[in-house]
């Protein structure tokens, strides 16, 4: 049957929840100590018993690992959206102070031609063409700083949630190995235990023939 | 019938089998039993142990069935949500194939405009500024700026470069060439040349910032689509672990019902065998 997240959870909560019997003796007084059982059969039983036990474990731990996997990759997806959040802050960070730097370029040469117009007058044009010098060179300046400040706000951030994502994929990898191992382990026990139910009923169909046979009339 | 309630063939074996347990005095429904039976089942205290026997077999073949429903809606369920997934994950890639293929558009007009247009301007504003402030070497500065410009348009010709920035760059040149003869309208011209090209280059980095911006938004869009598409794979790689775990249930469960099946016959037929035993037996008393 398909374990659920939510027994999952039960199983991580109380490890009882997950199907493991609360009281060990009270599930083995219901059969293996069953005194109708010949010895055989209470030996098979007590084998079934404990193999659905380990079952039961390997299933919770199972679950648990997969909550675990679960946990890690909502990690790192979580970290690959915040470095996508920091690519685009870094890129409009980025954006915003090369526009600003443009503006004031072209604020600059507005002013540069404003200064050579025929209609500015001697005096008022060195004056322009030296505001449009200072407009022109803050531009640039600014220009000059997008790409260490993009850097700053996206790169720097987008690297570190890099690095968080690869964190939490290695650590989704440990835990769907430690799944699929539980999950062998199960699959094998359960193997184990229908031979050993197979072999229980074996025993108990010889002993019914013997029964049978002593009751037949010659 | 609870246990045929799964599959067709299933559905086959298992109206078969009721049958069978039906004429045991075990009802469909596994939980009510033949009166007749009963009262001579306590009569005969073998044929009880084997009525039980019966009952007890069919009543296990009822569960191993429910059982097995619900596997097959298990499967069910995880091959619906795998189909979902599935369908998820393919609008995941196309949103990421999208987003990238319109960040490259965005990323080229950028290195465009804030690159090539804007560098290009930028030495235009350059050579203008040096023939502006030159005085008499203007016209040397301007036969240098002419050669500079003519070169930089068919270097940027040879290398791939915008056609209309390379045409540009050759009227820029020709400019030069013809104030050349002219060092005092050149001054003039020079400063104005100086002032629209830091104009185009301030536009131009406006442009090409703001492209930036917008091909930045693109490539963290396809980057959201790469983390959504590991959340689905994540999901569709559970779901299909779920259905072979479930099909490998239905498959063991299958396997379960038919040694059921057939220690009920035999069982079955042990109880025929007793009561015809104990009739004999009574018989000869």
């Amino acid at each position: 049957m398909i374990d659920s997240l939510g027994a999952g959870q039960a199983c991580r909560l109380a490890p009882s929840d997950c199907g493991e019997p609360d009281d060990p003796r009270k599930e083995l007084s219901g059969s293996s100590e069953d005194s109708s059982l010949s010895p055989e059969g209470r030996l098979l039983c007590q084998l079934v018993e404990r193999s659905d036990r380990e079952e039961r474990n390997f299933n919770c731990e199972r679950m648990d690992a997969r909550l675990a996997r679960r946990e890690a990759l909502a990690q790192q997806v979580e970290s690959m959206e915040r470095a996508a959040d920091a690519v685009e802050t870094g890129a409009w960070v980025g954006a915003g102070i090369s526009a600003v730097g443009g503006a004031a370029t072209l604020g600059g040469g507005a002013m540069k031609l404003d200064s050579v117009s025929a209609g500015t007058s001697q005096s008022e044009a060195p004056r322009l063409a030296a505001k449009a010098s200072i407009w022109s060179e803050g531009g640039t300046a600014l220009g000059r700083l997008a790409q260490p400040a993009s850097q700053l706000t996206g790169e720097a951030p987008r690297l570190r949630a890099d690095a968080a994502a690869a964190r939490a994929q290695a650590r989704a990898t440990d835990e769907r190995d430690v799944e699929e191992s539980r999950q062998r382990d199960a699959d094998a026990l359960s193997q184990h235990q229908a031979r050993l139910i197979d072999l229980f009923d074996r025993i108990q169909a010889s002993q019914a023939e013997i029964s049978n046979a002593a009751i037949r009339p010659r | 019938m609870t246990i045929s309630a799964t599959s067709a063939t299933s559905a086959t074996r298992d109206t078969r089998d009721m049958t069978a347990f039906s004429e045991c005095g075990v009802s469909s429904e596994g939980t009510e039993s033949n009166g007749e039976e009963a009262s001579s089942a306590a009569a005969n205290p073998a044929g009880a142990s084997g009525a039980l026997e019966l009952r007890m077999a069919s009543l296990e073949l009822l569960s191993l069935g429910r059982q097995r429903t619900h596997a097959n809606h298990e499967i069910h369920a995880a091959s619906n949500k795998l189909e979902q997934l599935r369908t998820e994950l393919k609008a995941a890639r196309e949103e990421a194939k999208e987003a990238a293929r319109s960040g490259g558009f965005f990323k080229q007009l950028s290195g465009v405009f804030g690159g090539d247009i804007a560098t290009a301007a930028a030495a235009i504003g350059a050579a203008a500024a040096v023939v502006a402030s030159g005085g008499s070497a203007a016209p040397v500065a301007l036969l240098l700026a002419s050669a500079a410009l003519k070169g930089g348009a068919e270097v940027g010709k040879a290398a791939g470069l915008d056609p209309k920035l390379c045409a540009a760059l050759s009227v820029a040149a020709g400019a030069a060439a013809l104030a050349c003869g002219n060092a005092g309208a050149a001054a003039g011209l020079a400063s104005q040349v100086q002032g629209v090209a830091t104009c185009v280059q301030g536009g131009a980095e406006v442009i090409g910032a703001a492209s930036s911006g917008v091909a930045g938004s693109y490539a963290a869009e396809a980057q959201r689509a790469g983390a959504q598409q590991v959340r689905l794979e994540s999901s569709s790689d559970e779901a299909r672990a779920d259905e072979l775990r479930a099909g490998a249930r239905l498959a063991q469960l299958s396997s379960l019902e038919a040694q059921s099946v057939s220690q009920a016959g035999r069982a079955s037929a042990q109880h025929s065998a007793l009561s015809t035993a104990m009739l004999n037996n009574s018989g000869v008393a």
